[in-house]
């Protein structure tokens, strides 16, 4: 990999790809993760699963598990209970979730018993001698069937204590199986139809999917001196800090999160996972409990929403689009996990990036007897873009327009008025799609093989837009060391996405320092400040900005320490190259290392900063016109498929996509992100199902459940960086990890209609769904 | 995954030895690649493994009376590169290549993707057109056997308790003779083959007046043990310019095979793809024939 010079006083530390931070320590196997802390006196957990969707438990025997050797503990949700006199049911919206089922399961792999042991292949001996009695009920298997009259409740009652509302407008629908409902109206959706010249129908499906983090979950929980401290595999300690204690009745202060590196994330690590329970048994048995699941396991704790999307779109000739309704239905599963945000975080853009007058999104997030499923990579955006993307091609097919003219002629331009009341600030989604169009040669392109031959090519397009959560909080300190070295210290993690060397450059650059010279601190609570959390695409914006905000405040305090030493009033000094200088005067300076140990001899100076959003979601349930979020994502792609006619194979031949930074603060960084989703994306475009039958999950493994290979990458994936400079963002920056996973789908699919004519509405896009459309088509 | 002793027998005697003293608690362990998913995933609970690593010479390939003698050890990506085979049978070292991804072939044996037996392995469907053998093993005799009749069924091997497999006899191709060898993945590229397509025959004559005879075509992955398609003869010699023939025979192989629905594809489209592929095979049959 070409890689520049490590950054200089010289130059900015911004723009530049230096080498990643986790980079060495991943590839040499030195990281440190979870999984690998050991602490003294440690059981290890393992947990019986639930092998029926939904049953009521009648009966558990725990005894002849209890008398295997090593076997410390067997204990139910009854004993949890008991003993320890908590509550044990947790949640991230709704606190629904038992840590062990109490008296019903609701999906197949629910925690039913845990056992804690000496080592875990004792523990694992112990499950298959636990013997559970179940009374089989009715499950519900799809959001659908949930809706019905009649359908069994899979909650019969919601609790509505715990729902965290500062995020997003929620609305639990008591006695039925909906844990949001929302409807958002703009205009006059009937007139709006009635003044159209076309009207466009279709309901477009996307399956469940895994988060496939090459790291399973994993927490060491341990309680001594009235704390409780978990190292875990988690995206936001915070969220963990704050949702655990209240649960045994701790104050946040007394509980330590520790995280090191985490092996991806993608949304699946970002609220309480398998921290409760190991906290639980840390906290009964009087010893540090480790808690680290299986691959198969992985497939039971988190998903994505299955999600079936309903539109009808009305149309003048000239291809103004006048009014359009949604229904969106979440699948959220047995919990409903950040389901309630995820619905009402993607569902209010389900109109897609178009300006329409007159319309109507219908937004329900529902309980069934599945796998909970919450956030993941796009929250809810990839499904429903599946959706209004590939109508949009329906519709410029029926209009004779050019896809892109189409979208062109309908995309909210910068400021414009958006279906939550607000002004559409800083979004420039048209500038990417002329500039994914020009880099694809779009206008000029031409479809390579002649009909009736074996392979056929085509073009598609799509464009996106997602929000980011708000309001949120960031804080970061800077410590300069007496040795002049500064280290930051944030709750942001490393998932991979390369934050940690990203936050390094930005408190390089507001410090004037070289990057060599900043290090982070481990991210211990009991050392890092506040961080919502690493969701959202939020850390380089909010990270971001606190850290440069902390960095102002240590410039500030070295200003006025050298300003005591040089006896030069502060206006006429400025930071360069590791030293405060005199204006006029460069060569009379005083060196940040001299500056501290003058100041705060052995100490260090302390440099804190905080950024926090004020925008909100909620406000568009009274749609009064506030931001629902402090940036925007958005992105647009064209893709070039290669279609086999006899065997449905679609081949991506190039897939070219526009997505704008802000400010791209490590490119190397951003491309890779964005050829991360990309490939995400055509891992949901192609490969990725959980397939259920009868409730049951019948590929939790990697040998069934399939993710993209390298070998299955399109055969050249171009990205269009673009910078427009968010005014709020740090140097210009916003977040990019996120942003180009919605487009891929539709713009594959488009193509895939532009290659062979036939328009699919269901994902995956197996072979065999391609081959049967081709076979019902030449029928038709 | 439980705990479990590992054995290294120095000898074929002494790695048979340890299976018959452990009967069903001791599994043979070749290059592990797919006995370790079956421990983790608990269908096997073996006391003892017998590693076969250290006996010598077991992954040797010499030559044997009209063909090849492959050592049930030999790794596959030593194969793919083994000039000899390259020469004496074209047809597998093509099916070999295909085999999951270069970091599976260069732990997995030959022998270890036989015996493991999983309908959907490459190698078979190649071995099973070859007519190649297998020689088992039980310390004292050996006996040979037919591929074709060594497959009984999912993950089930005409083994006999006590038994190894040795080494398989592959029949050198003849001059003249061509050979295909096709696999359809439905999912990733990287996933096991939804069908497989072995073909081998005789291509005579002069482009475009060429014909085939003596083909033998054997499709795997759709059913428990790789299916030789029956009655073709009577369709040979194949004109290439005869498409209603070719279009026969594609129809021919279709018809014969009972696949299943799974994962990987329904009964329905599995069987359009083998018609694929044997229309292809033929195709390619054909363009290797006119080459000079
Ligand atoms: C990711 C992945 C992808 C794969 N994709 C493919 C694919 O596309 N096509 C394909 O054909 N295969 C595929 N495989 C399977 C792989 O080719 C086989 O697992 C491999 O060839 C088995 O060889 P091994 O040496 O690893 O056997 P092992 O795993 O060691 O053994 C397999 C079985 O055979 C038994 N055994 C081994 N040697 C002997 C012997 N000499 N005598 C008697 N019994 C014996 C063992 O006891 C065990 O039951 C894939 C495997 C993986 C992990």
């Amino acid at each position: 990999m070409a890689m520049e010079a490590g950054s200089s006083a010289k130059g900015s530390s911004i723009g530049r790809s230096i080498p990643r931070r986790d980079g060495a320590g991943k590839v040499s196997g030195s990281a440190i993760y979870a999984a690998n802390i050991v602490r003294p006196r440690m059981l290890h957990a393992k947990v019986l699963r639930s092998p029926l969707p939904r049953a009521r438990i009648t009966a558990i025997d725990t005894s002849r598990a209890a008398k295997v050797p090593g076997v410390r503990a067997v204990v139910t949700a009854r004993d949890l209970q008991a003993r320890l006199g908590c509550e044990i049911i947790f949640g991230s919206v709704l606190i629904d979730q038992p840590m062990l089922a109490i008296d019903e399961v609701r999906h197949v792999g629910e925690p039913v018993a845990a056992v804690a042991a000496e080592e875990p292949e004792a523990a694992e001996e112990a499950l298959g001698l636990i013997d559970v009695q179940y009374e089989e009920l009715p499950p519900v298997l799809n959001a659908r069937d949930a809706l019905a009259p009649g359908a069994p409740l899979v909650h019969q009652a919601m609790n509505l204590s715990g729902q965290y509302k500062v995020f997003f407008a929620f609305n639990p629908v008591a006695g039925t199986n909906m844990c949001n409902h929302h409807v958002i109206t703009v205009g006059d959706l009937q007139a709006g139809f009635a003044a159209s010249d076309l009207i466009v129908e279709g309901v477009y499906t996307s399956p469940s999917t895994q988060h496939c983090c090459m790291e399973p979950h994993a927490t060491v929980a341990e309680y001594a001196g009235g704390r409780l401290t978990v190292w875990t595999s988690s995206q936001a300690p915070y969220a963990v800090q704050t949702r655990l204690g209240p649960l045994f009745h701790l104050r946040p202060e007394q509980v330590r999160v520790v995280v090191h590196n985490v092996g991806g994330g993608f949304g699946g690590k970002s609220n309480l996972k398998l921290e409760p329970l190991a906290s639980a048994l840390a906290m009964l048995l009087g010893r540090p409990v480790k808690h680290v699941t299986t691959r198969r396991e992985e497939f039971y704790i988190t998903s994505k929403h299955a999600v079936e999307y309903r539109v009808k779109t009305g149309v003048s000739k000239d291809g103004k689009l006048l009014a359009r309704r949604c229904e969106v239905l979440y699948d959220t599963g047995a919990y409903a996990e950040t389901g309630p945000i995820v619905s009402m975080k993607s569902g209010y853009t389900a109109a897609g990036p178009y300006a329409i007058p007159n319309v109507l999104i219908d937004i329900k997030c529902i309980y069934t007897n599945k796998v909970p499923a919450g956030s993941l990579r796009g929250l809810g955006v990839p499904q429903v873009a599946w959706g209004h993307e590939s109508q949009m091609d329906e519709i410029a097919t029926c209009l004779g327009i050019d896809p892109f003219d189409l979208r062109r002629r309908n995309v909210y331009p910068d400021g414009g008025l958006f279906v939550s009341g607000e002004n559409l600030r800083h979004f420039h989604l048209d500038t990417l799609l002329d500039e994914v169009a020009a880099a694809s040669g779009w206008k000029t392109r031409r479809r390579a093989a002649a009909d009736g031959a074996r392979l056929a090519r085509g073009f598609g397009m799509a464009c996106t837009m997602k929000n980011s959560a708000s309001p949120t909080r960031s804080q970061a300190r800077i410590w300069l060391s007496p040795e002049g070295v500064a280290e930051v210290r944030s709750a942001t993690v490393e998932i991979g996405q390369g934050a940690g060397t990203v936050l390094v450059q930005l408190a390089a650059e507001s410090l004037g320092m070289p990057v060599e010279r900043v290090r982070l601190a481990l991210l211990d609570t009991d050392v890092v400040p506040f961080d919502v959390g690493t969701i959202s695409d939020r850390s380089t914006f909010h990270m971001g900005n606190a850290i440069v905000a902390a960095a102002a405040d240590l410039r500030r305090q070295l200003l006025e320490h050298a300003s005591r030493l040089l006896e030069v009033p502060k206006e006429n000094l400025v930071l360069r190259g590791e030293a405060v200088c005199v204006l006029e005067a460069p060569e009379r300076k005083v060196s940040f290392a001299e500056i501290v140990s003058a100041a705060a001899p052995e100490a260090g100076l302390l440099g804190e900063g905080e950024f926090a959003t004020t925008s909100r979601l909620s406000s568009i349930a009274e749609q009064c016109g506030e931001w629902t979020t402090p940036f925007w994502d958005v992105a647009a792609a064209v893709a070039e498929v290669e279609v086999d006619r006899a065997t449905g194979k679609i081949k991506v031949l190039r897939y070219v996509c526009a997505a704008d930074a802000g400010r791209a603060i490590n490119p190397a960084l951003c491309r890779q992100q964005l050829a991360g989703e990309i490939l995400m994306g055509i891992g949901m475009t192609f490969h990725e199902e959980m397939r259920y039958e009868n409730g049951q999950l019948i590929n939790p493994s990697f040998v069934d459940y399939k993710m993209p290979s390298l070998r299955d990458t399109p055969l050249s994936v171009e990205i269009v960086l673009a910078e427009s400079g968010h005014p709020d963002g740090p140097f210009g920056a916003k977040g990019i990890g996120e942003v180009a996973v919605p487009q891929v789908s539709p713009a594959i699919s488009n193509a895939v209609f532009d290659a062979v004519g036939i328009r699919l509405t269901e994902l995956p896009l197996t072979p065999e769904r391609v081959l049967r459309a081709l076979r019902a088509g030449a029928k038709g | 995954m439980r705990d479990f002793e590992l054995l290294y027998p120095a000898t074929i005697a002494e790695a048979c030895q340890a299976l018959r003293r452990h009967g069903e608690g001791a599994r043979l362990l070749a290059g592990g690649t797919s006995l370790v998913q079956f421990l983790k995933e608990g269908m096997y609970v073996p006391e003892v493994l017998v590693a076969l690593q250290r006996i010598p010479a077991l992954d040797a390939v010499v030559a044997a009376d009209g063909g090849l003698r492959i050592g049930a050890m030999a790794r596959l990506t030593d194969l793919e590169r083994h000039a000899a085979l390259r020469q004496a049978a074209p047809l597998l070292r093509a099916a070999l290549h295909l085999v999951g991804n270069v970091r599976v072939r260069n732990v997995a044996t030959l022998g270890g993707n036989l015996c493991h037996a999983d309908p959907h392995a490459d190698p078979p469907t190649a071995l099973v057109a070859l007519r190649a053998e297998v020689v088992l093993g039980d310390g004292a005799q050996s006996r040979q056997l037919p591929v074709a009749e060594f497959l009984l069924d999912y993950y089930e091997t005409a083994l006999r308790p006590g038994e190894l497999l040795q080494g398989i006899i592959v029949p050198r191709q003849e001059r003249g003779q061509v050979s295909v060898y096709r696999r359809f993945t439905a999912v990733s590229e990287e996933d096991w083959p939804c069908v497989t397509l072995a073909a081998v025959g005789s291509v005579r004559g002069r482009a475009p007046n060429l014909a085939c005879a003596a083909l033998r075509l054997v499709v795997g992955a759709l059913e428990p043990r790789p299916r030789l398609i029956a009655g073709i003869d009577e369709l040979l010699p194949l004109e290439a310019g005869d498409a209603a023939r070719r279009e026969t025979l594609a129809e021919t192989v279709m018809a014969q095979l009972a696949p299943v629905d799974d994962l990987l594809g329904s009964a329905w489209y599995k069987r359009q793809i083998a018609g694929v592929l044997a229309r292809e095979a033929l195709a390619d049959l054909f363009q290797q024939g006119a080459a000079p």
